[in-house]
């Protein structure tokens, strides 16, 4: 449930916008980032605030790539599978997350630490294999870094 | 205005037509998916591609979308062109890679718009040979089944659900050719027009899934040209029969009523004619029989009732019926009314008799202001789904409702209303209306403006919940404002009736009963001693009735209380003809007869009227059915409105049965609470009746000086005529002071709209 | 060459308030408040200044199509969805000068006489965003942003939108749609955005490198501007590289730097001792260039003259060791996901390409495949709604050409000639 304060802070964001639908983008990243990921809930909140219905909504959340609509591990690792990343070794990357986490792309690994996604170019082109983990940066990912990382998320606490 | 060319043949186009609209108005039927004349253009399938010829010397020619290309004088396109061919041809094969070899299983094949267009347009052969993107279907509800597989993408249904209908629960989810069209969650449709997706959808996602459950393919199903009998509008439909049951109903397009779609009421309510409740045997004095020999049984005992005899007849029966039931009356010294309720009678007559310059749903549609009285989505819902049109133009809806309505959603302004309150409030608008300097509060005196000032007005109202006087308030007040007036009248036949009405006929038929003077009635296709309005002074004459006589198709409470009985046609299975609510006469054929077949009404009342030695009520009925047209109407055509000598008797008989408001008796108002497939005879229909709301007593909220009770906390109601109880239920669209109660509840209480009503928690 | 857009690059923090205008920061504003939006667009027209994020289409001629009196409301947007694989310029101005930014939408605000302005960002440059947010306050507090700028009586607010994803926001009119809080499809031209655009009132959309030259050429003049480009080029540029070189990188460099002093000088060519087997001049939506166009000046025009485009002008380079077939799967797929799915061509055409590249890698390629992919390439590219379609199969098709022989022997061999066989 959104607190009194976070409900007045999401009016007042919205209420910036000619047309209150304009702030829903802003409200479901903004519940997202409260809950790991949006359920129905969340929508329903967010359906109050916007002036959309909850189907409407689903239709923005299924439609924009980082809102994510199934539970996700406390981290979201979205590692780039573009063509400077692709050349750098993204295939090669991505199954190697998926062998250390034992989960699937997109499923949330056993010990709920990370989901490991692919990801369209990051503009670290420069820096490939690039990824995002949570809003983390990462350029120059090769297989020994990211089992690193793989490593240091799992001590990541919720929130 | 102008002319451009399609492969060098001239086609003229009005300013701002697009190529496809102007070609098809030519007889060009341009090849297209998404395309759609009430859903306008999008340019998704890219299916129309059509070859620009350039304006200039040495441009090459380009590819367009001839639904999204505005026809300008002197354009050049072609059809032909050998790139326009391998366009087209290229998305009826990109759109079959994913597309499931369904046909032979399909529900939609013989009337599937994609195969059409792949016949037509090719290839008719597959190449692809990757694997075929597939999905979860969903359960929407009772009415529409739900096959993704089968999905083109051409977005016509959520334009149809969303832009059109402005409903919000059905939506685009996902992307790239991951595209799903559902809802959230599974669960039914909300919109009382989600069955037009089934018509509006080019290929099997969207099915009729009560059909499907008794399927016939197209080309097996007999069908005739028909007029939608559940609500005044009178949509024009298309049932489709097969084996002696009928299996469905779609559309059927009339632009001088409802030009492209039909509500579920309209398309799903028909299912009454294959309910099992359905009465289907004659009888008489409790023992079934064949219908000839109950007829004659029963004529013999009508012979004796010479001078003793009224007859009943319906809003929902045809003028064919209820025109041979008066005459047979005339000619037996009886009394005849098609209504219950006197109060009722008088309603239709002051509705109908303002409404000769009453607009067709498009002309609502293309109202620039429109004042809407009442629950309309409950009582017309095709004439809300007009009402939507004008909203989304961006025109101002003002809506006086007093229980919660659909409408609300969408209006500019609504005023919540008790239903005394609202009759005040119609009679400021209208002083206001007539006179500027009238008082009226701000929010009156804005509506009052926003009137007069548009350029289209309409007003609105529904004729069963006004009464008399409100209805007569609300045409005043559109007169004054220069608006155009409608009412939904409480039957698909309630305006034919009102033309076969004499003054007082309802109340005389009544006080005949109740003194005793009569003690022999016949009634057809009305529910006297059941739910129809004035129910309850009727259940108190039961007893005084010697012989009851009932002819319909339900399983009414009066059929149950019928001394004889005669199982009638559905109207499906008959011809006949319906007045709709701006006296339009429309005629309805016969799709199929049921074995063993069924009368309609006006051949077995004047076979009764022959029995008891009465032949002359045949040519007496004639004349009474068609007495305001100027020929009867042919089902199939667009319609006959009635004479303008027809409101002047309908004049009359408003002025003879007015009756003025009644003054508040009491703290709590009764308002009629229903919903979109709410009908007697759509009240038969098992699938769309799963969608009723719960019944319950409805009030506001906070009302109270102590706390509110909890919602669901029985309580008993206590009107003049009767008691009910029913569970408690908070709306905050419920006026202050009103109960919202359905119409059973209405009927056993005896009140009208705004009448008084106690009630109390029961221990 | 002195560096103009980079000139705050070297710091490892972006320069607050104080450091940008110790700089020299906001005396661009100073100067464009005081002259005619008129003159100033002048100015630009004599730059030939296009935008740079990827449609090229001249800044000045933009202007005067939307006119001096179209009505009010009128919005700026500034365009920071870079999602172009092989561009990474435009978070290189948002993260490292945020002030920088800021002053491109006030100058650029009181050219249009806007009254409002966006600035959106892709959601994944969540970090930029907030670089910017903070900024933004920082010259809301000095009285640079909101109502009576400087005291000129010119009023701009400005918010910054981040966006949740999807590449096709990138595009102006999905873009519009993305901001309004709808699904982030294109919408249909005409109209222009700039007679209906954000809530129907008329709206520009620009790339914030496009903006960020605004202000330098207006405090120093259209001349001097087009005195810094070489090669006939005009002005300076944010170049990049990425790929299959030794150094991908970044540098701002005059507009008409040949891409053999980009990909060799500056990034140091193809590693491993490789060849450059081709590059995309233009990030993944443009056409092949060969090591015969390698002297190729890197401005519109030239590039142009090629049969490519100069897009984003980020490039992005093959070296002779890759399969290209391989290169083209990865950059189709990129196209593939990022489809929005209106369309029929672009939405059930290019899977079916993939189904194709990804049949012939795997070796289980038939004779006819080449033909067929390029007659799908040849019917989707100009039947689609909106730009996107065409550049996903410009580079395809090009590639499809340019690499044909090396198609046809995965086909033929039933197996990739650069891995052997599966």
């Amino acid at each position: 449930m959104l607190t009194d304060h976070e409900r007045s802070h999401l009016e007042e964001h919205i209420a910036r916008y000619p047309e209150k639908r304009a702030g829903a983008i802003y409200t479901l990243q903004f519940l997202q980032q409260k809950y790991g990921y949006l359920p129905d809930e969340a929508l329903a909140e967010a359906s109050g605030l916007c002036g959309l219905s909850v189907t409407q909504l689903d239709e923005l959340a299924t439609f924009y790539t980082l809102l994510l609509r199934r539970p996700a591990g406390r981290t979201v690792l979205r590692i780039c599978d573009s063509i400077a990343c692709h050349l750098a070794g993204a295939p090669a990357l991505l199954a190697e997350a998926q062998r250390l986490t034992g989960a699937p792309l997109g499923g949330v690994s056993e010990d709920g630490s990370v989901t490991v996604m692919p990801h369209v170019c990051l503009g670290l082109c420069d820096q490939a294999p690039a990824a995002l983990a949570g809003e983390r940066e990462l350029g120059k990912l090769d297989q020994a870094a990211l089992g690193k990382l793989l490593a240091s998320l799992k001590t990541v606490e919720e929130g | 205005m102008g002319t451009f060319y399609v492969d060098d043949r001239a086609i003229p186009f009005s300013e701002g037509d697009n190529v496809i609209e102007a070609a098809r108005a030519a007889g060009i039927d341009i090849p297209h998916f998404c395309y759609h004349p009430a859903l306008g253009s999008v340019g998704a399938c890219r299916l129309c591609m059509v070859e620009l010829q350039p304006a200039r010397e040495g441009d090459r020619p380009r590819s367009m979308a001839a639904c999204m290309l505005k026809a300008q004088d002197g354009m050049r396109v072609s059809l032909s062109a050998d790139k326009a061919v391998a366009a087209r041809q290229s998305v009826i094969e990109l759109v079959m890679t994913n597309h499931p070899h369904d046909c032979p299983v399909c529900d939609e094949a013989g009337e599937c718009h994609l195969q059409n267009m792949t016949v037509e347009v090719g290839p008719g052969y597959r190449r692809y040979q990757g694997s075929k993107r597939t999905f979860l279907n969903q359960d929407l509800g009772p009415l529409v089944w739900h096959n993704m597989d089968r999905c083109i993408t051409c977005y016509r249904c959520v334009r149809f659900y969303q832009d059109y209908a402005l409903g919000t629960d059905l939506g685009t989810l996902g992307s790239r050719n991951r595209v799903y069209f559902g809802r959230a969650s599974d669960g039914a449709l909300e919109s009382p027009f989600a069955g037009n997706l089934v018509e509006v959808c080019p290929t099997g996602v969207f099915t009729d899934k009560v059909f499907r459950r008794h399927y016939g393919r197209v080309w097996d199903l007999q069908t005739a040209p028909s007029v939608c009998p559940h609500c005044s509008v009178g949509c024009n439909t298309l049932p489709g029969a097969r084996n002696g049951t009928l299996r469905r109903v779609t559309q059927r397009s009339n632009h001088r009523v409802n030009e492209w779609f039909i509500c579920d009421r309209g398309r799903y309510g028909h299912r009454y004619s294959e309910s099992p409740e359905r009465p289907l045997k004659a009888g008489i004095d409790g023992r079934e029989g064949e219908l000839a020999d109950i007829m004659g049984a029963t004529a013999d005992r009508l012979a004796d009732a010479q001078g003793v005899i009224a007859g009943l007849g319906s809003v929902r029966e045809d003028m064919e019926g209820n025109a041979a039931l008066r005459s047979l009356m005339a000619a037996m010294g009886g009394w005849y009314s098609a209504h219950a309720s006197p109060d009722l009678e008088a309603a239709i007559s002051e509705a109908a008799a303002a409404s000769e310059q009453s607009p067709t749903l498009n002309e609502i549609a293309a109202a620039d202001a429109l004042l809407v009285v009442g629950d309309l989505t409950g009582h017309a819902p095709m004439m809300d789904l007009a009402v939507r049109q004008a909203v989304r133009a961006g025109h101002p809806l003002i809506l006086l409702h007093s229980v919660p309505v659909p409408l609300a959603a969408h209006a500019t302004q609504t005023l919540t209303l008790s239903p005394v309150e609202v009759s005040s409030a119609l009679s400021t608008l209208r002083k206001r209306a007539e006179s500027p300097d009238a008082r009226a509060n701000a929010s009156l005196k804005a509506v009052a403006e926003l009137l007069t000032q548009a350029q289209r007005p309409v007003v609105l109202g529904v004729a069963e919940t006004l009464g008399a006087a409100g209805c007569r308030s609300l045409a005043q007040l559109a007169k004054a404002s220069g608006a155009r007036c409608a009412f939904a009248l409480p039957g698909a036949n309630a305006f034919g009736t009102a033309l076969l009405s004499r003054p007082g006929d309802s109340e005389r038929v009544l006080r005949s009963v109740e003194s005793g003077e009569v003690d022999t009635l016949i009634v057809l296709g009305s529910d006297p001693f059941g739910s129809d309005p004035g129910a309850a002074r009727w259940r108190a004459v039961r007893p005084k009735l010697k012989f009851l006589v009932v002819l319909d198709c339900i399983a009414t409470e009066t059929v149950r209380e019928a001394d004889a009985f005669i199982p009638l046609a559905a109207l499906t299975e008959r011809a006949g003809t319906f007045v709709n609510y701006g006296g339009l006469a429309q005629g309805f054929g016969k799709a199929f007869a049921r074995e063993p077949a069924l009368p309609d009404p006006y051949t077995t009342i004047s076979d009764l009227g022959h029995m008891v030695g009465l032949s002359r009520i045949v040519r007496n009925a004639e004349v009474l059915a068609y007495k305001y047209l100027d020929r009867p109407p042919v089902p199939g055509r667009t319609g006959i409105k009635v004479e303008s000598s027809a409101y002047t008797h309908l004049r009359a008989s408003a002025e003879a049965d007015y009756k003025p408001g009644a003054a508040p008796t009491g703290h709590w108002q009764a308002a009629l609470m229903t919903w979109y497939g709410d009908d007697p005879l759509a009240a038969f229909a098992p699938e769309l009746s799963s969608l009723a709301p719960a019944l319950a007593a409805f009030i506001a909220p906070g009302q109270g000086t102590d706390t509110d009770p909890p919602a669901g906390t029985p309580v008993r109601l206590r009107g003049p005529l009767g008691e009910i109880d029913l569970p408690l239920a908070y709306d905050r669209a419920c006026a202050k002071d009103t109960l919202g109660l359905n119409r059973a509840a209405i009927a056993a209480l005896g009140v009208t709209e705004g009448e008084g009503v106690e009630w109390e928690p029961l221990p | 060459m002195e560096p103009v857009l980079s000139r705050n690059f070297h710091l490892s923090q972006p320069p607050g308030l104080a450091d940008y205008r110790a700089g020299g920061g906001y005396e661009a504003l100073k100067v464009a408040l005081g002259q005619d939006p008129e003159a100033m667009i002048e100015m630009v027209d004599k730059t030939g200044l296009r935008g740079y994020g990827g449609a090229g289409f001249p800044l000045a001629r933009k202007w005067r199509a939307r006119g001096s009196d179209a009505p009010h409301p009128r919005y700026l947007v500034m365009n920071v969805d870079e999602t172009e694989p092989g561009s990474f310029k435009d978070r290189q101005l948002l993260y490292r000068d945020p002030h920088q930014v800021i002053e491109a939408v006030l100058v650029t605000g009181f050219i249009e006489q806007a009254d409002h302005a966006y600035v959106f960002i892709r959601g994944e440059y969540a970090e930029g965003a907030r670089r910017l947010e903070q900024a933004v306050a920082e010259a809301r507090e000095a009285g640079l942003v909101g109502r009576n700028i400087l005291g000129s009586g010119f009023d701009l607010d400005l918010d910054v939108h981040l966006s949740a994803g999807r590449y096709i926001c990138g595009e102006e009119t999905a873009l519009l749609n993305a901001l309004e809080g709808r699904r982030g499809n294109p919408r249909s031209k005409p109209p222009m955005p700039f007679e209906k655009g954000l809530w129907g009132a008329p709206t520009l959309v620009h790339n914030i490198e496009t903006l960020c030259h605004v202000p330098h050429i207006v405090s120093r003049g259209p001349d001097w501007f087009n005195g810094q480009g070489v090669n006939g080029g005009h002005g300076t540029k944010l170049y990049s590289v990425c790929g299959e070189v030794k150094r991908p990188g970044f540098w701002e460099l005059p507009m008409g730097t040949t891409a053999r002093e980009l990909i060799y000088e500056h990034a140091g060519g193809p590693p491993n001792g490789q060849a450059l087997a081709a590059f995309l001049p233009g990030g993944a939506s443009t056409a092949f260039l060969l090591p015969e166009h390698l002297d190729t000046p890197m401005h519109f025009d030239a590039v142009a003259a090629t049969g490519s485009r100069f897009g984003t002008c980020g490039i992005i380079a093959l070296g002779s060791g890759t399969c290209p077939l391989d290169f083209l799967i990865g950059i189709h797929k990129f196209f593939v996901r990022e489809s929005c799915g209106f369309c029929t061509p672009c939405r059930d055409g290019l899977p079916y390409l993939h189904s194709l590249l990804e049949r012939v890698e795997a070796g289980q390629g038939r004779p006819g495949d080449l033909d067929l992919m390029l007659e799908l390439c040849a019917k989707i590219a100009p039947n689609s709604f909106c730009p996107f379609a065409p550049g996903a199969i410009t580079p395809l098709e090009s590639g499809l050409k340019v690499f044909a022989d090396v198609i046809q022997a995965h086909i033929e061999r039933g197996a990739c000639p650069y891995r052997g066989a599966h």
